[in-house]
């Protein structure tokens, strides 16, 4: 097994010699090739700029790591840092993997003796960065739904929230995504992501009055601003209670529902 | 083009000639190494969120896993299985010597994406590279 093991061992370090290369790119500096892609194939672009490097290295001299605006600049084929919020998600990135960002550029600035998990630590937050994508709306919008359960089961238990309920039993057609019980009467709630989940809310509202139900009902909206202006009003007309986001939801549904009791 | 941190970029929109289906395309270079560019076009579904990318022909910027230690001009497309499987990744790569600048990269693709009226748009990019234009139907 020994022997097993030196192979491994020197298999890695052959396979990661042959595997790394530097380039002059322009006087002073150097992309280094290393076997980091990214999802598409293309290598993750990474440059040691001894610019500023004194002559005569040591083991402490400064190295600066750099990807010169590149990795931005391949995130923007398909998402923009254009929000506050976007900001500092990308800001958070650089600052809990040690990294910095100025004017555009990616640095990290290692000591020599350190170089090569510089250079690692500096690729992984490269591929988190450009993985940014993975928050882009269409992402985001499928968490809806899991984000509202989450916080429903963990923080309304007293209300004792049920999923999934059809309040009128002959009707297995109209049902409600959650229903409470603070006091004797239910508080039926819906989640609204989109033009066919308001509609199917106002329906139900409307067939739950026209039955003479006792009960209140609730809208969460993922983004009331995404609906239609029709959409909207005959919303409003037919519940009792909008959030009109999961944040305006998570910050008062309890003290709402507590009302309630 | 306009300047934005370490780059410079442009988007236009495109539609196919019905005005059926709509595109969205870039074209990017890096401030500090002009030669690091990238020209490319995603597919805009009307009945789905977000966009498919489809084509992006890249400048010399770095390797590629078909070439580790290669530097040369690239294109990247995105074949039928990976369309079907929803994953939205150009992992088709080619290596291409039918362009050199961003400028000549803008040029093949207008051809490449068979974008019939880019002259309008780009009325200047053929008088500044009239050689290219010596192959072309």
């Amino acid at each position: 097994m020994s022997d097993y093991i030196t192979d491994i061992s020197n298999a890695v370090a052959e396979q990661f010699n042959h595997r790394f290369r530097l380039i002059e790119k322009r006087p002073n500096i150097f992309q280094i090739y290393l076997p980091f892609y990214h999802e598409d194939g293309d290598m993750i672009e990474v440059y040691i700029d001894l610019r500023n490097a004194p002559e005569i290295p040591s083991e402490s001299t400064t190295i600066r790591i750099s990807d010169f605006g590149m990795s931005l600049m391949r995130l923007s084929y398909s998402y923009e840092i254009d929000t506050p919020n976007k900001e500092k998600i990308f800001n958070r990135i650089l600052l809990e993997n040690g990294l910095r960002g100025e004017q555009g550029h990616i640095v990290y600035d290692a000591e020599m003796r350190s170089l090569y998990p510089g250079l690692m630590q500096f690729c992984q937050t490269v591929a988190k960065i450009c993985n940014m994508r993975q928050f882009k709306r269409e992402v985001i919008d499928s968490l809806f739904f899991e984000t509202l359960d989450e916080f429903i089961f963990e923080k309304l238990n007293r209300f004792r929230p049920e999923k999934a309920v059809i309040p009128i039993p002959e009707r297995d057609d109209i049902e409600v995504d959650y229903q409470f019980i603070p006091n004797g009467h239910p508080v039926f709630l819906f989640g609204v992501k989109d033009s066919a989940s308001a509609r199917l809310a106002t329906i139900g509202c409307l067939e739950f009055l026209r039955n003479d139900l006792k009960f209140k009902s609730i809208i969460v909206h993922e983004d009331f601003d995404k609906l239609t202006k029709k959409d909207r009003n005959r919303l409003t007309r037919a519940c009792d209670k909008q959030f009109t986001s999961l944040d305006d939801f998570i910050s008062n549904a309890e003290k709402f529902l507590a009302r309630e009791a | 083009m306009k300047r934005e941190g370490g780059h410079w970029r442009n988007n236009f929109e495109l539609e196919s000639e019905n005005a059926s289906r709509r595109f969205r395309a870039f074209v990017r270079y890096n401030d500090a190494f002009n030669e690091n560019f990238s020209v490319g076009i995603d597919y805009v579904p009307a009945d789905e969120p977000g966009t498919v990318p489809l084509l992006r022909c890249n400048g010399p910027h770095g390797g590629t896993k078909i070439h580790e230690h290669h530097n040369q001009t690239h294109i990247h497309s995105i074949d039928a299985q990976d369309i079907n499987d929803g994953v939205k990744v150009l992992r088709v790569i080619e290596e291409t010597n039918k362009y050199s600048s961003w400028e000549e990269a803008l040029l093949y693709f207008f051809d490449r994406a068979n974008i019939s009226n880019a002259e309008e748009y780009f009325p200047t990019i053929k008088t500044k590279l009239p050689d290219i234009f010596k192959d072309l139907p």
